[in-house]
């Protein structure tokens, strides 16, 4: 079974990780600009050379509290459709993908870790704290459990409630 | 399915089919025009492009377009042989071919699912002689004895051109398979350039009899579809040929994206610099800083030496060894120095080679974006092109006569415009042809001429591209669109009631709103105006409509060149900044305690804004935003501790509201980013920018925030009428907009802000002195700078600083930038202009304004003692006005100086009335004498028309010269002047011109004497 890499982050008392070939790249010392009437969990727009980015709150992806942004946050900027397709992973693909560049702040960035995809099981229906369906699966890595997040998914999910939740406002 | 084996040559293809397409079109259209007077020219012209298209699509394959492109071939080829005249109904088939040819092409994958089989079949009866009758209707049918052999010629040319077309595929599969890399263009130039030869071979082996008329093979035209031929006849054609490449779309994006990207780079480079430069000028200082430290430390040390080693008593040794320490420390002092100084040597060293270099990738960086735009031009004609069509069949619908003009089809708009404008410009064209336009029968009944005008302009104006579209049909019935209105519930009785015929106009521009009195298919059924003005709007343009009723409307459309770049004016709030793009920016207003003419207030329970005669509704965008906290910040005092707010006034088509924000920054070029998709929701948002500091700035959406924060303009309208009725008639006469400066710190300076072109903030800098003369520089030109205080009897500014402001006048031939040190205020205000205190050249005389005495500069006086060789010529008009006795009947005592100072200058001699019944008293007082009047039209008691009249129906003054002068000039009342009888009509404060049209009219009347 072929190994693979995953970006790992803590969130609250969990591990999480993502696979790096759905990452672009991650950056700390975000300096984004607030947009205000943008949809709850859309934290602003940040420059990354040259290109305005939409950073998400990753509290309201994964639909647990909201992050507080401290000197330790880092912002894991996705991959877009277009670059997913022309990658290695481009199964990954699918109409709920963003076509713009996405980056998501977390508390802090931990290692990149190296997992054999045999070790990785199937998620439970409702894996503590976070929605089973927004997640691959679950492994087990030197004793620690780590989630491995369906960023797509989860991203979709969030996506969908924050819209309903805008058009109800704009409706009223 | 069609299977396409080369993607590209097919892409091509159907690229160029579509350009011989829209050639085809108004060529079809002149052809029906001049009939059989048709020149063989335009015959082949149209023969050739239709041919190339079947040959190409013969190559690939697609059935459907090459035999309905044969079906037209073969009714061509009958035209240009001789054998068949041109008619309408035979037009008419071709452009329904043209149409479904169309159509295949923008799907070629599926083109074989167009059903073309009418159309063709519409096209046959042209080839047949059992229909001939029905297909020549118009032809005098005295040929019919050659029908059969027409018929006959024909076929053999159709059997023959498919040979011809199955060369052109082998050569083109030759061309294609000898040149594999560059198969795309070079092998589809050859397959066009072989197939007007090969169609020309054919024509000039039919029987000689056919056609002596039209020689092909020699025709000189240089089709699209045959550029190589056309160039061996023309050579200049063929150069142009080679300096053009098709370039795909996205790749252009993209490069714009990233000139973008590169100008965005380049500021944030050139404000690092800017840094960095001070960072070296700190630098300096420290080295400096640090050197003498070290110097001090060094003679302190030498003095402990020599004092302290005595007073201590130390021996010799001790002393020398004492000294050794203290000479260590003073080395490593130096050494110390060295160093701070080597630090900084190198980003010294750098400073000088870094900032000429700097400067030219500033310009390289501008001219590669700028050319990159160009890349993305087209011009007008590109949509312009269908509109002949577009009228054809709008007056074969509806019987009008409509002759359509078009001009300024070679401007130039960013595709992306291009391509939006198609659907509005459309829509005001036909609208104009259905709703404007009248029947022939009513037109003859109003005295007009039977067939109806419609007048396309595009042209440059200021940084935009107008377009204006004008009929010279009925008018749109304001009292129609103002009772429609009322009947659909867009607007209450009141509000009607207080509606000028301005606003009653853009009700058009309401969503759900028609004037038709009936339902067409032409212009639909009257939705579309408020799509056109959003449509228009979206792309960052201005829609503008006047009309006069039984000649016509007028729509302007006033558009960006481009969308990718903007300028803009940044403001903050809350510490926060975004950018106001300049188009919907109307004016910037501080609105200041105490100041009556502007002032917010709360009506019914909104805030407004009193802005001269205008209530304007306010919106705060901390509150809006719900940035509050910031609304009350300290920065907002003004220098009497009064609050200063600073309001935008935004415009959104006719309407106007004002923004308040915390601060104005400055105007700057941005780059325009689309919203990402998840903000797409937020209103009050059109896109976003990188500023030069790499932040991320949102821009804001006039007529989103408009919307979001549910302003009401119909209640302020109405407010603004009762207010306005309820007002005395001294508030509501004429006051002046003016601009307070300062040169001298105690010195208050005025001018008419009518007289400025606009006001520059400089830096002393950007002066350079010539001859003793200070100019500012332009880029590409300079500007010779006038200092009060050297021209006029002014004190000098005190001190030398560093932050200059230049005014620039208008309606002057030569202008000069006036230089002052601060620029206060721009107020409206009734002046009294007192001449008696003060005065001079250049001075108009002294008023107060807000408790302070101020100085009237005199414009063109100021010019003439400033540069008096400028303006010699002048001394011509003094010929004819000096000594001439002129009244001048004026209610505004500004106007009143300003003008009877300008007379007095050029020698006339002045007396003033201040209304029209006071004129005309001393017109008729019994030893009068005047040769001039010189009249206002908005006057008390007696306005200025009823002057003229009573001026104009008196035996004693029935020829005496009357000027007109108003403040604006407005065609209504321009029309009403001439009418009473003005011989002149002018506008007040243009000096220069008043100047040489009263000598022109004294000279005339002096010649008649």
């Amino acid at each position: 079974m072929p190994e693979r890499q995953f970006a790992t982050f803590p969130v609250d008392d969990q591990v999480y990780g993502i696979d790096v070939l759905l990452v672009r790249e991650i950056i700390r010392h975000v300096e984004f600009t607030p947009v205000e009437h943008a949809p709850n969990g859309v934290l602003g727009l940040l420059n990354l050379r040259g290109q305005i980015i939409t950073v998400l709150d990753l509290g309201a992806v994964l639909d647990v509290p909201p992050r507080q942004v401290s000197p330790e946050s880092h912002c894991i900027i996705l991959k877009t459709k277009e670059e997913l397709l022309r990658s290695a992973v481009r199964d990954a693909v699918d109409d709920e993908t963003p076509a713009e560049i996405v980056g998501i702040m977390v508390d802090r960035i931990a290692d990149v870790v190296a997992i054999d995809a045999s070790c990785i099981e199937p998620p439970p229906a409702n894996a503590r704290g976070v929605d089973g369906a927004m997640l691959e699966g679950i492994a087990k890595k030197d004793d620690r459990l780590i989630l491995i997040l369906k960023m797509r998914e989860a991203l979709a999910k969030w996506r969908a409630s924050e819209t309903t939740a805008y058009g109800a406002l704009i409706e009223r | 399915m069609i299977y396409f084996e080369d993607q590209e040559i097919l892409e091509e293809l159907v690229n160029d089919s579509e350009e011989h397409l829209a050639s085809i079109e108004p060529d079809l259209l002149e052809l029906e025009e001049k009939q059989a007077a048709a020149s063989s020219e335009l015959i082949n012209r149209i023969f050739r492009a239709v041919h190339s298209i079947k040959g190409g699509f013969g190559y690939f394959g697609v059935e459907s377009i090459q035999s309905l492109a044969h079906a037209m071939e073969n009714v061509l080829s009958l035209v240009r042989d001789g054998a068949a005249v041109p008619t309408p109904v035979m037009v008419d088939a071709l452009l329904k071919g043209v149409d479904r040819l169309r159509e295949m092409l923008a799907d070629v994958q599926a083109a074989d699912e167009v059903d073309a089989s009418a159309v063709i079949a519409a096209l046959e009866p042209f080839l047949s002689p059992r229909t001939e009758a029905a297909a020549t209707e118009t032809d005098t049918g005295d040929d019919a004895d050659d029908d059969d052999d027409e018929e006959l010629r024909g076929d053999e040319t159709m059997e023959e051109l498919l040979a011809a077309a199955q060369a052109t595929e082998v050569l083109a599969r030759e061309a294609e398979e000898s040149s594999v890399d560059d198969a795309d263009a070079e092998s589809m130039d050859e397959l066009s350039a072989a197939v007007p030869d090969a169609a020309s071979d054919v024509a000039s082996d039919a029987p000689p009899a056919t056609s002596p008329a039209a020689p092909p093979a020699a025709s000189p035209a240089a089709s699209p579809a045959a550029p190589e031929k056309g160039a061996e006849n023309h050579p200049g054609a063929r150069v142009q040929g080679a300096e053009s490449l098709r370039v795909k779309v996205d790749l252009l994006n993209r490069l714009m994206n990233q000139a973008g990207e590169l100008v965005l780079a380049r500021n944030q480079i050139v404000q690092l610099l800017g840094k960095k430069l001070n960072e070296t000028l700190v630098g300096d200082v420290l080295i400096k800083n640090a050197h003498s430290a070290v110097e001090r430390t060094r003679r302190r040390l030498q003095r402990i030496i020599r004092e302290g080693g005595v007073a201590t008593g130390l021996g010799e040794g001790g002393r020398s060894g004492a000294e050794g320490v203290l000479n260590m420390v003073a080395r490593e002092c130096d050494h110390l120095e060295a160093q701070i100084a080597q630090s900084f040597a190198t980003s010294l060293s750098e400073i000088p080679g870094l900032n000429s270099a700097m400067v030219n990738v500033d310009s390289v960086t501008s001219d590669l974006q700028e050319n990159i735009m160009r890349t993305r031009m087209q011009p007008l004609s590109a949509v312009f092109g269908r509109f002949p069509r577009v009228i054809r069949e709008l007056c074969r619908q509806t019987g009008k006569e409509i002759r359509l003009h078009i001009s300024g089809e070679e401007v130039e708009l960013d595709k992306s415009i291009i391509e939006a404008l198609s659907d509005p410009l459309n829509h005001l064209l036909r609208n104009s042809a259905d709703h404007g336009i009248e029947s022939p029968e009513r037109r003859e009944e109003v005295g007009k001429s039977r067939s109806g005008e419609i007048q396309i302009d595009a042209y440059h104006e200021g940084g935009n591209v107008n377009i204006a579209i004008s009929d010279d049909g009925a008018g749109i019935d304001l009292a129609k669109v103002k009772a429609k209105a009322l009947e659909r519930g867009l607007i209450d009785a009141e509000t009607a009631a207080s509606m000028d015929d301005r606003d009653v106009v853009n009700l058009i521009f309401a969503p759900g709103f028609s004037t038709a009195d009936r339902v067409t298919d032409v212009s639909g059924r009257g939705v579309g105006m408020d799509v056109v003005r959003s449509n228009i709007e979206a792309l960052g343009g201005v829609i503008e409509v006047e009309t006069r009723s039984g000649s016509g409307s007028t729509f302007t459309l006033k558009l960006p060149l481009t969308l990718a770049i903007i300028p803009s004016l940044l403001v903050a709030v809350a510490g926060r900044r975004f950018a106001v793009p300049q188009v919907s920016l109307e004016e910037l207003v501080r609105v200041r305690d105490g100041d009556p003419s502007r002032r917010l207030e709360r009506i019914k329970g909104a805030d407004v804004l009193r802005l001269r005669d205008r209530l304007l509704p306010v919106v705060r965008l901390a509150d809006l935003l719900g940035l509050r906290e910031a609304s009350s910040s300290s920065e907002n005092k003004g220098r009497d501790g009064g609050e200063v707010l600073q309001v935008l006034v935004l415009k959104i088509g006719a309407q106007r509201y004002g923004l308040v924000v915390d601060a104005v920054h400055d105007s700057e070029e941005i780059v325009v980013k689309p919203l990402p998709a998840f903000l797409k929701e937020a209103a009050c948002y059109s896109g976003a920018t990188i500023l030069g500091d790499g932040h991320v700035a949102m821009i804001l959406d006039a007529q989103g925030i408009a919307t979001f924060a549910a302003l009401d303009f119909s209640g302020i309208e109405a407010e603004k009428e009762r207010v306005a009725a309820g007002a005395s008639k001294l508030e509501s006469s004429e006051s002046q907009t003016i601009l307070l400066f300062r040169n001298h710190p105690e010195d208050l300076l005025a001018i008419h802000l009518a007289l400025v072109s606009r006001i520059e903030r400089v830096t002393r800098e950007q002066l350079q002195t010539i001859g003793g003369k200070d100019y500012l520089r332009y880029p590409d030109r300079t500007l010779r700078l006038v200092h009060l205080h050297e021209v006029l009897p002014l004190r000098a500014p005190e001190t030398e600083s560093d932050e200059l402001f230049v005014i620039i006048p208008k309606l002057v031939r030569h202008p000069l930038g006036i230089v002052a040190t601060a620029c206060e205020n721009v107020l409206d205000v009734q002046v009294e202009v007192d001449r008696d205190n003060i005065r001079g050249p250049g001075i108009l005389g002294s008023a107060v304004i807000d408790d302070a005495v101020a100085l009237f500069i005199d414009i063109y006086g100021l010019f003439e003692v400033a540069e008096p060789e400028l303006f010699h010529d002048d001394d011509e008009q003094k010929n004819s006005v000096e000594g001439a006795r002129v009244l001048i009947a004026e209610d505004t005592p500004f106007f009143q100086a300003v003008e009877r100072s300008y007379l007095t200058s050029l020698g006339a001699t002045v007396r003033v009335a201040a209304d029209g019944a006071e004129a005309w008293a001393m017109l008729n007082e019994p030893d009068a004498l005047y040769d001039l009047l010189l009249t206002d039209i908005e006057m008390p008691r007696m306005d200025g028309l009823e002057l003229i009249r009573r001026v104009r129906a008196s035996t004693r003054y029935g020829e005496l010269p009357i000027v007109a002068l108003t403040a604006l000039s407005n065609d209504t009342i321009r029309e009403k002047c001439l009418n009473a009888g003005v011989t002149g009509f002018e506008t007040k404060l243009d000096k220069e011109r008043l100047g040489r049209v009263l000598n022109e009219i004294l000279q005339r009347r002096r010649v008649h004497a």
